[in-house]
């Protein structure tokens, strides 16, 4: 089979084309249509060189379709309201996670100065220590849902459709798989350098406060953080339906 | 020879449009109907086939929609609309005139044959 032939023919002849929907459906549309040409003349008897050329040849100017793609926004204009509808979504979507981790951070706040409030009127076990780790750690959960909304009022649209034309040009050269491939990796690494500085964290702790009876929560924020990432991973990320 | 290309260009719009009225099709099989019909000696280039789709569809002539054909390229049929059906009718009308139009001139011009 030539089939390679006439797609790599098709991928240099789209080379200039404007990236977009209109275009690569247009490029799908075409190899069928030359694929099947090409097949029945084969099948008639054509050589391969032969029955390629015939196809090619009957393409003519493709250039003219482009022209009319590059200025015709009625589709992109579609795509563009889609995109805007995602990104308040991810928004939402964003701040609600950012609303739970406050809730989390001041239930750790809670239960500390509970805690402080036990210790102080029964026994005193390191009491003063567990609440001063706690309030770190109520601060520490909230560095991310500030810096998520931070992230989240910069989701914007695009203004112009321009903008949002020149947006999908640079997304296109990089495949959303490939960036979720990345991400992925980048996630992996940070996930096993934050068990690592847990563990750290927890013995340092552990032996300054010697409340060992309750430290190992510290191994609970750190589940938290790894279901954190994994729903950012959604929400960037999501799979592609194909 | 030329004339009827350029003629058949002139016309791909409803000459497509005919031929969905027939069923629903793609463009390589539109291509194919029009070389079985004038026995094999026309067919539209690509180009001109596609930047009429687009048109049509823009229009609300005809829509789009992708088969399934598994392995390698989609197709992707059109069907006719509601206008496109009076499009086309409008279209045969303009043509029947232009040719009604045509044969008189060439009859009045004296090139035909003298009886």
């Amino acid at each position: 089979m030539d089939n390679l032939r006439i797609r790599k023919y098709m991928d240099q002849l789209f080379e200039n084309a404007p990236i977009n929907r209109r275009t690569l459906e247009l490029k799908e549309e075409l190899i069928a249509n030359a694929l099947e040409k090409y097949n029945d003349l084969t099948l008639r008897g054509y050589g391969e060189d032969e029955a390629f050329q015939l196809v090619i040849g009957s393409i003519g100017d493709v250039r003219q379709l482009f022209a009319e793609m590059g200025t015709d926004d009625d589709y992109s204009q579609a795509y563009y309201l889609q995109w805007a509808r995602e990104a308040q979504e991810r928004k939402a979507a964003l701040t609600a996670v950012s609303a739970g981790l406050f809730l989390l951070a001041g239930a750790v706040l809670v239960i500390s100065l509970l805690l402080y409030w036990y210790n102080v009127k029964f026994i005193y076990i390191h009491g003063q220590n567990l609440t001063l780790l706690g309030i770190v750690i109520a601060l520490l959960i909230c560095i991310v849902p500030v810096s998520l909304l931070v992230y989240a009022h910069k989701i914007q649209p695009p203004v112009e459709l321009a903008d949002y034309t020149a947006k999908q040009a640079a997304l296109n050269s990089e495949s959303r798989k490939q960036r979720r491939r990345r991400f992925k990796q980048i996630k992996g690494s940070l996930e096993g350098m934050m068990w690592l500085l847990i563990v750290i964290f927890y013995f340092i702790i552990s032996f300054t406060t010697q409340a060992w009876y309750i430290t190992w929560i510290i191994f609970l924020g750190g589940a938290a953080v790894e279901c954190l990432l994994d729903a950012l991973t959604k929400i960037f990320f999501p799979i592609d339906k194909e | 020879m030329s004339i009827t290309a350029d003629i058949i260009r002139g016309h791909t719009e409803t000459i497509i449009l005919a031929s969905l009225m027939e069923h629903d099709s793609y463009g390589y099989q539109i291509n194919k109907d029009i070389l079985r019909k004038t026995d094999n000696r026309y067919e539209l280039k690509e180009a001109t086939l596609y930047t009429a789709f687009r048109r049509l569809e823009q229009a609300g002539y005809i829509t789009a929609s992708w088969g399934d054909e598994k392995g390698g390229a989609r197709r992707r049929y059109y069907s006719i609309t509601q206008e496109g059906r009076k499009a086309c009718e409008q279209g045969l009308l303009e043509w029947k005139e232009a040719k009604a139009v045509i044969d008189k001139l060439l009859e009045l011009d004296q090139c035909g044959e003298k009886s």
